[in-house]
């Protein structure tokens, strides 16, 4: 049998996009669980928890109340190296604007931009690229 | 008197009467200060152009001071110390004689203590020795023109508040109209999975309208975002149109596959120019979309240069545009046709149009029904 990932983390406000991105990721059997924070606070939050392994994906939206994701980006810069290794950071957010593009590429953290919503192609292809062993 | 002398005393006064009618006319004045005497003369169109009217009495170039605004007068005594300056340094290296200043603004004082705008030019005359003899100048009322411009200023900034405020609210607007959008569209489409195995057919029919409203409106949407973005922070570049287009011949491979369409591209020009992707590609895709029936489209994409602009020329073989129609076809959400013939959202030609005005070019049609139309546009030359 082939190996689950075991967790990802969708970072978005929007409770239908999070709703249909769990319905969505679910149905490929590809992960164990999928947690989920609606703001960047919450996302560091977990991500510093100690009892909590760093999960392998991180879908992260741009715009959110409290932290965006810029600001949640600029906070993650700063984490340990060892709570980041494995982790991977796909922007996934409304619309295809240009600068934010332009932006988002020159962050190192952050792996791709993609826009809304998640689809299954999308995630076979992620696979494909980053998590050979998984598929 | 001598009928001679006469006859050109007559010739004098009527040049006069004419030259008193063309600065009444033109509301210019003109003065003269001998600046051995300082006496100052004004014409008779100075006392009108200052408020005076029929009053008559000797001017002074101080008493002309003390009708400026206070500032105005000190920049204009600086002024005339500079000009003279400069005057004689001209004498000394290329030996001139006259000196013409450049024109200058400045307000007046009216005896009812109104305000009005002037526009004075002057010249410094010297004489052989390199002394100044005579300042002359002229005094033209520019008050309306003055008035008309500040208005005009006004109104293009107010213009360009009112451009921004609806760039951003067409911006911020789509973007957020794109999210509920986007949940009637994912859901209806999980939605529709779980019917296609139901029995009555007619659920599956609604579902399929439902998927494909969404998806046409967030099409709408996205087109409405590039509209709104255009001329955002855009630079312009050094582009080889034909590379351009062939580049976006590759993107149309399955496009223009599909139709059996014909691409024919003569040689296009290296032009400096804003992103003119959207305006080639929109202008392609409609020259394939727009297909006669059963007729291969053939599309011919050519450029000439007057010197001063390139007009680029897209012509096809399609169905063409009635004449009735030529402007109509660039204005924003403009269709010509039912969108179950036509697919499309009505914003490519309004967002070429507006991509191509941002050069300061023209976009126009010339085009006969069941002919085939010709797509012409123009890029100024920078």
């Amino acid at each position: 049998m082939r190996k689950k990932l075991n967790c990802i983390l969708l970072v978005d406000d929007d409770p239908d996009d999070n709703y249909y991105h769990q319905i969505v990721i679910n149905k490929m059997n590809i992960v164990n669980h999928i947690d989920i924070a609606v703001n960047g606070i919450e996302a560091m939050a977990y991500l510093k928890n100690k009892n909590q392994n760093p999960p392998e994906i991180i879908f992260l939206d741009i715009n959110m109340p409290k932290m965006n994701g810029w600001e949640f980006l600029e906070e993650y810069k700063n984490l340990d190296i060892d709570k980041k290794a494995k982790v991977l950071i796909m922007i996934l957010t409304t619309s295809a604007n240009p600068d934010d593009i332009k932006r988002a590429k020159e962050i190192q953290d952050v792996t791709g931009f993609e826009t809304k919503p998640l689809s299954p192609e999308l995630i076979k292809e992620i696979l494909q690229q980053h998590f050979q062993d998984y598929l | 008197m001598s009928e001679e002398l006469e006859f050109h005393l007559q010739q004098v006064e009527q040049s006069e009467a004419k030259l008193n009618d063309a600065q009444r006319l033109a509301r210019i004045g003109n003065w003269e200060m001998d600046m051995t005497t300082h006496k100052v003369h004004w014409s008779n169109e100075m006392f009108n152009v200052y408020g005076y009217g029929n009053e008559r009495f000797e001017v002074s170039f101080e008493k002309a001071l003390e009708r400026m605004l206070p500032e105005d007068a000190e920049r204009t005594k600086a002024r005339m110390k500079k000009n003279t300056e400069e005057a004689l340094q001209a004498f000394k290296e290329k030996s001139i004689f006259e000196f013409e200043t450049a024109p200058s603004n400045f307000t007046i004082i009216l005896p009812d203590d109104s305000r009005k705008v002037v526009q004075g030019i002057g010249k410094i005359i010297l004489n052989t020795n390199g002394h100044v003899t005579k300042i002359v100048g002229t005094v033209q009322d520019i008050n309306e023109e003055y008035k008309a411009e500040q208005k005009l200023n006004a109104y293009n900034i107010e213009l360009e508040r009112k451009n921004k405020e609806i760039e951003q609210f067409a911006y911020a607007a789509s973007h957020d109209l794109q999210e509920p959008l986007r949940s009637i569209s994912n859901f209806s489409k999980l939605l529709a999975e779980k019917l296609e195995t139901y029995p009555d057919k007619e659920m599956n029919e609604y579902m399929r309208l439902i998927s494909g409203g969404a998806s046409r409106m967030s099409n709408l949407i996205f087109d409405l975002l590039e509209y709104s973005r255009v001329g955002k922070d855009m630079a312009k570049r050094e582009t080889d149109c034909s590379k351009l287009v062939h580049e976006i011949l590759a993107d149309l491979t399955v496009v223009i596959a599909e139709s059996g369409a014909k691409i024919h591209i003569e040689k296009l020009p290296v032009i400096n120019c804003y992103d003119l992707k959207s305006v080639f590609q929109n202008l392609i895709i409609n020259a394939i979309k727009f297909r006669k029936k059963d007729i291969s489209p053939v599309v011919n994409i050519s450029a000439t240069s007057t010197g001063k602009e390139f007009l680029f020329i897209i012509k096809d073989n399609g169905i063409g545009i009635e004449k009735e129609y030529y402007d109509r076809i660039f204005i924003i959400f403009q269709r010509l046709h039912l969108r179950t013939q036509y697919a499309g959202t009505g914003i490519g030609l309004s967002l070429t149009k507006k991509i191509i005005e941002m050069h300061g070019g023209r976009i126009w049609v010339e085009s006969e029904i069941g002919e085939g139309s010709t797509f012409y546009f123009t890029i100024p030359i920078s």
